[in-house]
């Protein structure tokens, strides 16, 4: 993969965390830049990727913004009315239902469904337990759906912008 | 792929960062630094590696100047000629002539040859008193002198060897309490 192309993965990652553009064109450069000055050049995406998460946590711990919701209706049902919005809603309509997600909700669903990871995986990426990555896929995918299907927005929560 | 799923993969693939902030990032990135730790270890390396270079070379300049001037000494002594002070049937009767010396005068282990022993003086090596002893090689009738002092950390750094210098060939060698220098007339065409 090239420079440009890690650049873009980077920065979708970086949107992920953040849910604001430019926020996560910060973190990318930032985070590039960090990595350049250690390595010479930035060698591969999962060390681009370790290095926007610890850059975005530092930042959030540094303003406090982390909030911490409980994961207790994490077995809630599925909403069936899901697909009634198939091919009527573009994919530009997320922005703002993923903003009003949670940023670790943000950050599992990209990683499961854009970058293809095993809940096992994230697991092992983002330091959390399997069963608590999928409750946080879960939790998007059915605030997402209520978003979209016309439940409105999911409430703002966390450090989503 | 549920439709939600395909939604957030088509929302984040759309989401692009600009050309040109890629291309600003991309060319404003900065080269690699090494940090100021490893240049001061990389400053300490190089500062002890010149020292023991340094020290390294005045051993050998100081050791090398050393033997000269012991070479010389011996040469310039043993081309002297100078009669023996005190004549002695063996050693035993040398050392207790010569009882002024820091060492005990006795045939040195290394010195195989069988030599008639005439006599000896004192004399100094690099400031030392020494004891220069005449021996007669029965076999030519040369007489060779032979050196003998206290050995010192200086002497100690001299290598056991032969030379020939200003016309004398010579052997140093050292026990581990003294210093020996032989010394005989080198044999037409060797050189220094």
């Amino acid at each position: 993969m090239d420079e440009k192309h890690l650049l873009q993965a980077g920065f979708c990652y970086g949107l992920a965390l953040t849910a604001s553009r430019p926020d996560a064109e910060d973190l990318v450069q930032e985070a590039w830049y960090r990595l350049c000055r250690r390595h010479g050049r930035v060698k591969n995406r999962s060390l681009l990727f370790v290095a926007i998460r610890n850059l975005y946590i530092d930042r959030m711990r540094r303003h406090a913004l982390v909030v911490f919701e409980s994961l207790d209706v994490a077995n809630e049902a599925a909403d069936d009315r899901l697909d009634v919005f198939a091919g009527v809603i573009a994919a530009r309509d997320l922005e703002v239902p993923l903003a009003a997600l949670r940023s670790e909700e943000r950050e599992a669903l990209f990683l499961a469904v854009v970058e293809g990871h095993t809940a096992a995986e994230i697991a092992a990426l983002t330091g959390r337990s399997r069963g608590t990555v999928l409750s946080l896929i879960y939790r998007a995918r059915a605030k997402l759906r209520r978003a979209l299907a016309g439940d409105g927005a999911p409430r703002q929560e966390g450090v989503g912008r | 792929m549920t439709e939600i799923d395909r939604l957030v993969r088509d929302y984040y693939r759309e989401a692009k960062l600009p050309a040109a902030r890629v291309d600003a990032i991309l060319a404003a990135a900065p080269r690699r630094s090494v940090p100021a730790r490893v240049w001061y270890v990389r400053i300490a390396a190089l500062a002890a590696a010149l020292v023991v270079a340094f020290a390294s070379l005045h051993l050998y300049l100081v050791g090398r100047d050393t033997e000269a001037r012991v070479l010389a000494e011996i040469a310039m002594n043993h081309k002297e000629r100078l009669e023996v002070e005190v004549t002695a049937a063996d050693f035993p009767g040398l050392d207790a002539a010569l009882d002024r010396l820091a060492i005990r005068i006795r045939p040195p282990a290394s010195l195989t040859a069988g030599y008639d022993l005439i006599g000896g003086r004192y004399c100094s090596i690099q400031g030392s008193l020494a004891a220069q002893i005449k021996l007669r090689d029965p076999a030519s009738a040369a007489v060779h002198t032979l050196y003998a002092t206290a050995l010192t950390p200086q002497l100690a750094q001299l290598s056991n060897h032969t030379t020939v210098h200003d016309g004398v060939r010579i052997t140093l060698w050292h026990d581990s309490e003294v210093f020996y220098g032989l010394a005989a007339d080198a044999l037409p065409g060797a050189v220094d």
